[in-house]
């Protein structure tokens, strides 16, 4: 491509106020310090389907989730996500989308590198791009399938096209330009490859709020498995399994978390509920009193303790 | 005597009632587990909710699919969009409607990837 014409065209959207002209900053500290990753990698199995007007979110979550084994197609995704008057499909409903399917929509870290990562690792990333500019928005999701170290670009499912190919410097403009956004979409088993706990232990979080307890537990378990001394996720297996009426998995949690954080009291608080539920009840009010010591001003340890001191054996 | 009577048996009603709440209703939920300190944020979370039924109602979705679709949001992501549905990113532009000569420019320079290379 021309440089002189490169420079009247900066030039040009420069003075239209259009920033970051000729930057893409990690691209160029990615080809300066290459990965220790697979010069190739093109996750050919990840399903297509061409999107229908204005329906790239459906089409590429559809890819995506049957990618991960749940046959579905972009239509009953539509259903999910879809605005008419927007003519699209926002970003929170795509996460919430795919918790209704069971996976965990885990938000990556920003990082070109990362995605290379995870797709090294074998996890497609669902990407939202701004095809155009800051000013006049071009929205767009596609599926990040792979990348070529050598030939510097990504490899992508994007609208009607099965594959597509975007330079590495291009991708991080308009990925720059939607704010770096990119989901991998897991089941509650897994971990993506560079997701940190927070990262993870957000998306499990979420999973609970909305009530799919079965798949958060896992989340939770899977979570409590890699980062043992997680105190919210020992307290998210604690309090899950407790919903789910598994009161010795709810002690066994609990008992986990104070191991980490012996002083709080709110651990106790749930402990004693759960040691109540097993029919202990010595073991529940000294829990429970154990709680009230760390925290004596508490009305929701004084009112737990009543109930407990009632409850009926 | 009545009255020292009503006084003795009052802890006793009390007792009753208490024992009637729900098993979880003294529990700690997970998110609260790690806020430091009682002190949260008052949001009106279900006038919120309200509002982006409302907004997905009248943008063309039927009533039962706009209350699942309310239902499966968090407090976060509903607060994330609460009146600002219509500025937040919305994939799925028509790209054909886009005006030709800007960004064919554009395209040229390799600043935007709207005509995709194969």
């Amino acid at each position: 491509m021309n440089r002189r014409a490169r420079r009247l065209a900066c030039a040009l959207f420069f003075s239209l106020g259009i920033s970051a002209c000729a930057t893409s900053p990690q691209t160029r500290l990615l080809l300066d310090n290459p990965p220790d990753l697979p010069a190739v990698v093109e996750l050919s199995r990840v399903p297509f389907f061409p999107q229908q007007q204005y329906h790239c979110g459906p089409a590429a979550l559809a890819g995506i989730i049957n990618y991960r084994g749940t046959a579905v197609v972009p239509d009953e995704i539509a259903r999910l996500v879809y605005i008419p008057d927007l003519k699209g499909s926002l970003q929170v409903e795509i996460a919430a989308a795919t918790r209704q399917f069971d996976l965990l929509p885990v938000l990556l870290d920003g990082q070109l590198e990362s995605l290379l990562q995870e797709l090294a690792a074998g996890n497609p990333i669902f990407v939202l791009q701004n095809l155009a500019i800051d000013a006049y928005p071009v929205w767009h999701y596609e599926i990040l399938i792979g990348y070529d170290l050598e030939q510097r670009h990504m490899i992508l499912r994007s609208g009607v096209n099965r594959r597509i190919t975007r330079t590495f410097a291009l991708f991080e403009k308009t990925w720059q330009r939607a704010g770096h956004w990119a989901l991998v979409v897991v089941d509650p088993d897994s971990i993506p490859a560079t997701a940190s706990p927070e990262a993870y232990l957000a998306a499990v979080i979420d999973m609970e709020q909305v009530g799919q307890l079965d798949s958060a537990r896992r989340g939770y378990s899977t979570a409590l498995l890699r980062w043992p001394d997680s105190l919210l996720a020992s307290s998210g297996l604690g309090n899950t399994s407790y919903a789910l009426k598994d009161y010795a998995g709810a002690e066994s949690a609990y008992r986990e978390a104070l191991a980490i954080e012996p002083g709080k009291a709110e651990l106790w608080n749930n402990l004693a509920y759960a040691l109540a539920q097993l029919g202990r009840r010595q073991a529940s009010l000294d829990a429970i009193e154990q709680a009230l010591e760390l925290e004596p001003g508490s009305a929701t340890f004084q009112e737990s303790w009543r109930e407990l001191s009632d409850w009926s054996y | 005597m009545k009255f020292k009577l009503l006084l003795r048996s009052l802890p006793i009603i009390l007792a009753v009632m208490t024992v009637g709440l729900p098993a979880q209703a003294g529990m700690v939920a997970t998110d609260q587990i790690q806020k430091s300190d009682a002190t949260a944020e008052v949001v009106d979370v279900s006038g919120q909710r309200n509002w982006i039924e409302a907004r997905l109602l009248q943008a063309g979705i039927a009533q039962p699919e706009a209350i699942a679709r309310v239902s499966a949001m968090t407090d976060v992501e509903v607060a994330q969009i609460y009146q600002r549905i219509d500025e937040a990113p919305a994939g799925g532009a028509d790209v054909l409607v886009i005006a030709l000569v800007v960004f064919a420019v554009l395209e040229i320079t390799g600043y935007i990837d709207v005509i995709p290379e194969q």
